[in-house]
């Protein structure tokens, strides 16, 4: 039957589909089962890192000074708190309404009201407002308008979301009321009636329940607020728990802005390709339409205008410390390669921070720092197409600074200046600093940042002030007291260029749209601004996402409340965190030898991003449905090196050059959700797996060789010395506000006490140098030009006995030269200026003869010989504090880069190196190692770090080859110094210390006293003194067998050590502290 | 004699002894074997579905409710009855009433529809939503039988006829839009032309055409959204397991997750409830769109195989008992129902599985959803009892003229 054969085929069409199924269903569920399977398993799998615990810091004593603690921080989402609290409820719901940023201040005093409004309106109420309907809505009037306009859609969406939360009903009641408004009869009843119905409740219970909810908010708030304490650390703390909740409601809209400026940051960056904070705001506005960037939050032009202003404002803030690193750009310029000249290597970090930003990680890569092949820089790199108009228009506008022949011969001269001001010679941390965040390096590095420049107002100006600084006029070079104070200079002489630039192009481009007859300012292109749009939600949810601690300590209260309550505190979250903790402080409640034991930062960036090909791997042994053996061992070893996002690295001081040994190795635990839910035999799916588990190990505990009771008592006197009453010279200025170091240690190279002022910033003083606006550890690290002055003298006596042929007996002039005293020797003055006459080795170190060591320094003849004088103590070495670990981060300025030149000294710069003067630099860490090599005739290595993980760390010393002869002669004559010299009569003598000590007093000079600068000074006999200075006291106790040396250090001070350093110096020795040790050592 | 009675006693071949509409139901020449594969399709759904709501009960999770299921299950029966006593004549007079109500009805969506996922596919209705897409399946089966009852495909305004028939519904479903639907139309309409007497070289000759014209449309984007082609690209970019693995977060979403639940299957399945769809509740619309890969997961290679034998197997025994029935119009009909469950089948199937683009298609007589069952168990009503009932064509054979 021919009917029936039709279907013949017809049964076969549908049985190969069949097989064709069949076929395909085997090739899923048989040939990629594994591949399936493993997905699927993911889907239920999750991993828990297990933090380590830091190792602890102690001191040699085993009393803590830092260690880790776990402990809570408070943590704040505003997506959270914008999507689930009440309040960002309301406040964004009426944001919706009225299509205009509402402030959380002005939601807080409608909140009731506005909160009762919104539940109170109908579903065809808002369905009507979508549509574009004139409706009356939360009472307000809105007029008719046509589809689409006023993207009432989208507000009636946001309108309906907030509207739910407000209504605070599950998820499956809220859908049984949107099935209600199938009806029309239902659209028109209030959400609470519709809630009332799907819950089986009356209208007014419903209503109550929201009005309490509502009624019971704030207050919560206010609480919470009263216990958080201050948000913003600018303010002053709340005085009332009325004035912390407005702090706190402050501080919600402060973010409201922020998250809604850095969105419209985001917008504009998609459709133009450049910051908007890289054009002056003035510029910016003139030239282009910005108010499009605004429009999901109902911006007007005003708001839209001041973003613009905010955004470049903050760019400019930012420059320093994130957009030109001055650290990074300074380390670049020591590490350059390949023979690179400093100039090239500037211009390859200026023209590389203003290029074109790089789209994609390769092209971020293979960015050039040759700064002649950069063709185009980061604002306007599109300008040929970034509006539809005047497509084409304006190629090849592409403001390049960098190719200007002033400002590059300006820069040139700057690079020359920095080169000079840096000393540009290898960093041997460079590297390290590089992978730190810059702005951190910043910080670590150099202390805080100098007191903020004034940007100049034009190029023009940049210039000039540039122009002036490298002029003739020699003193003004003075103002830059090294490059990080230069290195902005040049930054803003180019930005002031490329702003120059800039405005031009963008003129050209004003004055050829209005030819054109185009409306200013100008649009940019509607496909960009699409493009922009695709990123919008993104945007959002990523700026609102981000999450903040604000309060990285809260109270026991502020934790309980959150946790008991935290579905009354959406946004707010306690989270538990590991935190490192300072535990031994000094008077002033600062963590003993804070500059020493340095700080620590949470994982960087740069480092989470460069992991990631490991954090990729891990992550595809995790999704393995089975591992092998190997995957476990390889998961152990990348989970040793993989960074936590919040795990703490030491960046400087001790925490840094410790940080191989402090950290330890995180543990790591695969959970599986589903398999807890059904119990730990699981069912089915999950009964079989293996689940991959590493055992945490906690970083080794540290002992320093620091003492914190002799450390705070070297604190308390670098902080607080004070002056005996019968100083005739006193520079009370200084002593107001000190600046310099103290370092006590064991002959054997411990480092006892090492203490640095200020440990805080200080007001800089007028006629100082910057100094006391920084604080950082001196006793390792040095700034500025640091001669030693004539505590170098034993050493070069010592020295010039054994090998420059100098016989103690030998009889050196020290007479004046003129009727006005002037005695010297070539260049040198002495301090006595009526000259100590005829001298012999003995009696001119007691008297600290300058011209009999500038004569012996004749005898050393050659820099090679100084430069061996110098190492044979220790000086222009490192001095082995940084032996005990690899890590980097303490550092230590070592070098004198004098003798490292490649002239030859002269003749003048031989005597003042035989008196420690401008050729000879030093830390104090470095005299004290001296000073102990001095003592013992063995040169130890210094040590800050006395055991790690409870294993002791040997000490460790090399021989002086001097004879013992020698150098009892110059103990001998130290002790003379105490007895009759310099320091006598200062109160060092053996009765009222307790022990006999044998010191060394040196003033070395620094600057050119000004008069102004006298002024400060209180001379009560009639010295003139004509020269700033350094000034140090150094000694060694008991004389009869040295166990201890001191050193101390007094920054840029008016007066000579005699009159400062040594009165330091018998505080400090007179302490209780250095007491109680003195008479343990001696027993 | 009792009415009880006289609905036992067979009416005589060729007369009616009901109202106009319906007819006394032939028990003995009903297809029983075909309704029981039917009815073990509808257990193996409730099977499926109670535990899917069970899983989500565990998990507190808002998703699939048996009660439901049972409820639109309850309302949809009565249709199964109505297809089985539906009068062939009546059917063919009405057959164009039916087809104008079904235009009408997807005319009116986009006005009075409700919009679901960007798609207006719904006319909401107290009881549950009907999605007129799915009735028009079946009013376009019964109205082109009635036009092919009397046409031989001979000229090409006997092909145009049927064509604009089914091009009509198609292009208003595809405006929803519902490209699923769409696809079940074609394999119906070209089966019933065929069916009708057209050749096979003409029949593969249109599908051809009409590939190559879909595939023109994808690729210039002409009469697509951009959306729909997305979904063609992504398909054909993730036919592939990695590549689709790659895209998961993407617009591949759905398509994964369905992929990975039936890869996840293996030959003898997780177990009933213990598959990762029900414990994760990761698959969107496991209890309609994705409810083979679901069976495919828990029953693995050999319960989805069993699933789709059985299809077959009802897809066969309708076509058989077609094939027997002497009135053209009865003899569409029927064979236009089982290219139905074959094409519903087919696409269903075929989308989970990666073979065809990802796109919203119901599972007949196993997913929930009130329109799908209640259709499926209409047409498989009509395509029993209508091959039981069969009455001699008031045109006479239309056979003869072979």
């Amino acid at each position: 039957m021919v009917a029936a054969r039709r279907f013949g085929p017809l049964i076969v069409a549908v049985a190969v589909g069949m097989l064709v199924l069949l076929v395909r269903m085997y090739q899923v569920q048989v040939g990629e089962h594994a591949t399936w399977a493993k997905e699927a398993a993911n889907l239920t799998r999750s991993a828990t890192v297990m933090p380590y615990l830091r190792g602890k810091i102690t001191d040699r004593h085993g009393e803590v000074l830092v260690e880790d603690e776990v402990g809570y921080a408070v943590q704040f989402t505003y997506r959270e708190f914008r999507r689930n609290h009440p309040l960002g409820q309301v406040c964004h719901a009426r944001s919706a309404l009225e299509d205009r940023g509402i402030a959380v201040g002005e939601a807080v005093r409608h909140f009731e009201e506005w909160g009762m409004a919104l539940v109170s309106s109908t579903a065809g109420e808002v369905e009507a407002f979508a549509r574009g309907e004139a409706v009356r809505l939360c009472g307000i009037d809105f007029p008719a308008v046509s589809p689409g306009e006023d993207r009432r859609r989208t507000r009636a969406g946001e309108l309906r979301f907030y509207t739910h939360g407000l209504l605070d009903v599950s998820l499956r009641s809220w859908n049984r009321v949107k099935k209600l408004l199938k009806s029309r009869e239902s659209k028109r009843r209030s959400w609470i009636e519709l809630v009332a119905q799907v819950e089986g409740s009356s209208a007014e219970r419903v209503r109550e329940r929201v009005a309490h909810r509502l009624e019971v908010c704030l207050p919560r708030l206010e609480q919470l607020a009263w216990q958080l304490g201050v948000l913003d650390e600018d303010e002053a703390p709340a005085a009332t728990p009325f004035a912390a909740f407005w702090q706190l409601i402050d501080a919600l809209e402060r973010k409201r802005q922020e998250i809604e400026n850095a969105i419209a940051t985001d917008l504009f960056l998609e459709a133009t390709g450049f910051h908007p904070g890289r054009v002056e705001s003035a510029a910016l506005l003139e030239a282009i339409d910005v108010e499009w960037v605004g429009e999901r939050f109902g911006w007007d032009r005003a708001r839209a205008e001041e973003w613009a202003r905010d955004v470049r404002e903050q760019w400019l803030e930012d420059r320093r410390s994130y957009h030109v690193p001055a650290a990074q750009v300074r380390t670049r310029l020591r590490i350059r390669e390949g023979g690179e000249s400093v100039f090239d290597a500037l211009l390859g970090e200026l023209a590389v921070l203003y290029a074109r930003r790089p789209r994609t990680p390769s092209e971020w890569r293979e960015r050039s720092r040759e700064w002649r092949r950069i063709d185009s820089t980061a604002a306007f790199a599109e300008l040929s197409d970034l509006f539809e108009e005047l497509d084409g228009a304006v190629a090849g506008v592409s403001p390049t600074p960098h190719r200007d022949a002033a400002v590059l011969a300006l820069l040139r001269r700057g690079a020359d200046e920095l080169a000079r001001l840096e000393g540009i010679v290898p960093f041997e941390h460079a590297e390290a600093v590089l992978a730190a965040r810059p702005e951190e390096v910043v910080l670590d590095w150099r202390g805080e940042p100098l007191d903020p420049w004034s940007p100049p107002a034009s190029a023009a100006e940049a210039a000039e002030r540039l122009e002036r600084v490298f002029g003739a006029n020699a003193s003004s070079r003075s103002t830059w007291r090294d490059g990080e104070e230069l290195l902005p200079w040049l930054v803003e002489l180019w930005e002031s260029h490329f702003q120059v630039e800039l405005r031009v192009a963008l003129e050209a481009l004003l004055s050829r749209a209005s030819r054109e007859g185009l409306a200013v300012p100008l649009a940019i292109s509607a496909g960009r601004l699409k493009r922009a749009e695709k990123k919008a939600d993104y945007s959002t949810r990523d700026r609102s996402s981000r999450s903040e601690i604000v309060d990285e300590d809260p109270v026991d209260a502020v934790v309980l409340l959150l946790t008991r309550h935290g579905d009354e505190f959406s946004g707010f979250k306690i989270l538990e965190r590991t935190r490192r903790r300072a535990r031994a402080f000094d008077s002033d409640e600062v963590l003993v030898a804070r500059e020493l034991i340095g700080v620590v930062r949470e994982s960087s960036l740069e480092e989470m991003v460069e992991q990631q090909a490991e954090r990729q791997k891990l992550s595809r042994i995790i999704r393995k449905r089975t591992r092998t053996e190997a995957d476990q061992e390889e998961v152990e070893g990348l989970v040793a090196e993989l960074f936590r996002n919040d795990e703490v690295h030491g960046t400087s001081g001790l925490e840094g050059l410790l940080d191989p040994v402090l950290r330890g190795e995180n543990g790591f635990k695969e959970d599986e959700g589903l398999q807890q839910r059904h119990g730990e035999t699981g069912r089915g799916l999950f009964r079989s797996r293996s689940r991959l588990f590493v055992e945490k190990v906690d970083g080794k505990d540290v002992a320093l060789t620091l003492d914190v009771d002799l450390q705070n008592a070297a604190q308390a006197v670098i902080e607080n010395p004070f002056l005996p009453n019968a100083e005739q010279r006193r520079d009370k200025v200084w002593f107001r506000s000190p600046v310099g170091a103290i370092v006590l240690a064991t002959v054997d190279g411990e480092v006892l006490a090492a203490a640095s002022g200020p440990k805080q910033s200080r007001e800089v003083i007028a006629e100082r140098d910057g100094e006391r606006a920084y604080h950082y550890d001196r006793t390792l690290h040095r700034r500025r030009f640091q001669p030693v002055g004539s505590i170098f003298k034993p050493f070069v006596a010592a020295y010039a006995l054994e090998r420059a042929g100098l016989d103690p007996g030998r009889v050196f002039s020290c007479e004046p030269r003129t009727e006005q005293g002037t005695a010297g020797w070539g260049k040198v003055a002495c301090w006595n200026q009526w000259g100590h006459h005829e001298m012999t080795l003995v009696p001119a170190i007691e008297q600290s003869c300058n011209a009999y060591f500038a004569q012996v320094g004749e005898l050393l003849e050659t820099r090679e010989r100084v430069l061996e004088v110098s190492r044979l103590f220790g000086f222009d070495l490192p001095t082995g504090v940084s032996r005990a670990c690899p890590g980097w981060g303490l550092g230590e300025d070592y070098q004198i880069p004098r003798l490292h030149e490649d002239s030859e000294l002269t003749p003048t710069e031989l005597h003042r190196a035989g008196n420690g003067l401008e050729v000879i630099e030093a830390t104090p860490v470095q005299v004290a190692r001296a000073v102990a090599g001095l003592a013992t005739g063995r040169l130890p290595a210094m040590s800050l770090v006395r055991s790690i993980g409870g294993e002791e760390l040997p000490l460790s010393s090399e021989a002086i080859l001097l004879s013992r002869e020698s150098l009892e002669l110059v103990r001998a004559a130290m002790r003379g110094v105490v007895e009759r010299g310099s320091a006598s009569g200062k109160g060092l003598s053996a009765a009222e210390l307790g022990f006999t000590l044998a010191a060394k007093t040196g003033s070395a000079d620094y600057r050119v006293m000004s008069d102004a600068y006298r002024a400060q000074l209180r001379l009560l006999d009639d010295s003139h003194p004509q020269m700033r200075k350094h000034t140090w006291f150094v000694g060694f106790f008991p004389y009869e067998d040295p166990q201890a040396v001191v050193v101390v250090y007094c920054h840029d001070i008016g007066v000579t050590a005699a009159h400062s350093a040594v009165h330091l110096g018998a505080q400090f020795l007179k302490s209780p502290a250095v007491q109680a040790f003195a008479q343990g050592a001696l027993r | 004699m009792s009415i009880r009675n006289q609905m036992r006693r067979p009416a005589p071949p060729g007369l009616s002894r009901g109202p106009l509409a319906v007819h006394w139901v032939r028990w003995h020449a009903i297809g029983w074997h075909t309704l029981f594969v039917g009815t073990l399709l509808l257990g193996v759904g409730l099977l499926f579905l109670a535990e899917m709501a069970k899983a989500d009960d565990f998990y507190t999770r808002p998703g699939v409710q048996l009660s439901g299921h049972l409820k639109k299950l309850a309302v949809a029966s009565p249709c199964l009855l109505v297809g089985l006593i539906a009068r062939p004549s009546w059917l063919r007079k009405r057959a164009w009433l039916f087809y104008w109500l079904a235009i009408a009805s997807l005319i009116a969506v986009p006005i009075i529809g409700d919009e679901r996922n960007n798609a207006k596919r719904w006319i909401e209705t107290p009881v549950f939503d009907i999605q007129p897409s799915e009735f028009a399946k079946i009013a376009l089966i019964l109205v082109l039988a009635r036009v092919l009852h009397g046409n031989r495909l001979r000229t090409p305004g006997e092909w145009l006829q049927p064509l604009f028939l089914a091009v009509l519904p198609m292009g208003l479903v595809v405006l929803q839009p519902d490209l699923g639907t769409a696809m079940t139309i074609v394999p119906v309409t070209l089966g019933l032309l065929y069916l009708a007497g057209a050749r096979g070289e003409a029949v593969v000759a249109l599908l051809l055409v009409g590939l190559t014209a879909g595939i023109c449309a994808w690729q210039f984007e002409f009469g697509v959204k951009a959306y729909q082609a997305e979904r063609i690209d992504t398909w054909y970019e993730s036919i592939e397991a990695q590549a689709l693995i790659d895209g998961r977060q993407g617009p591949a979403y759905h398509a994964y997750h369905a992929r990975m639940t039936i890869g996840n299957g293996h030959v003898l399945g997780t177990g009933l409830g213990k598959g990762i769809a029900n414990q994760t509740g990761i698959l969107p619309e496991r209890e309609s769109d994705s409810i083979f890969a679901v069976i495919a997961e828990e029953a693995g290679l050999v319960g989805g195989a069993a699933v789709l034998i059985l299809y077959g197997l009802l897809v066969v025994l309708l076509m058989l008992g077609a094939g027997e029935v002497r009135d053209r119009f009865t003899r569409l009909v029927v064979g236009g129902v089982a290219i139905y469950f074959a094409g519903h089948v087919f696409v269903h199937a075929g989308v989970n599985l990666g073979l065809l683009p990802m796109t919203g298609l119901t599972l007949p007589l196993i997913s929930t959803g009130g329109s799908s069952l209640l259709v499926s168990l209409m047409a498989l009503g009509l395509a029993v009892g209508l091959s039981a009932n069969q009455e001699p064509s008031l045109d006479g054979d239309a056979f003869k003229r072979y």
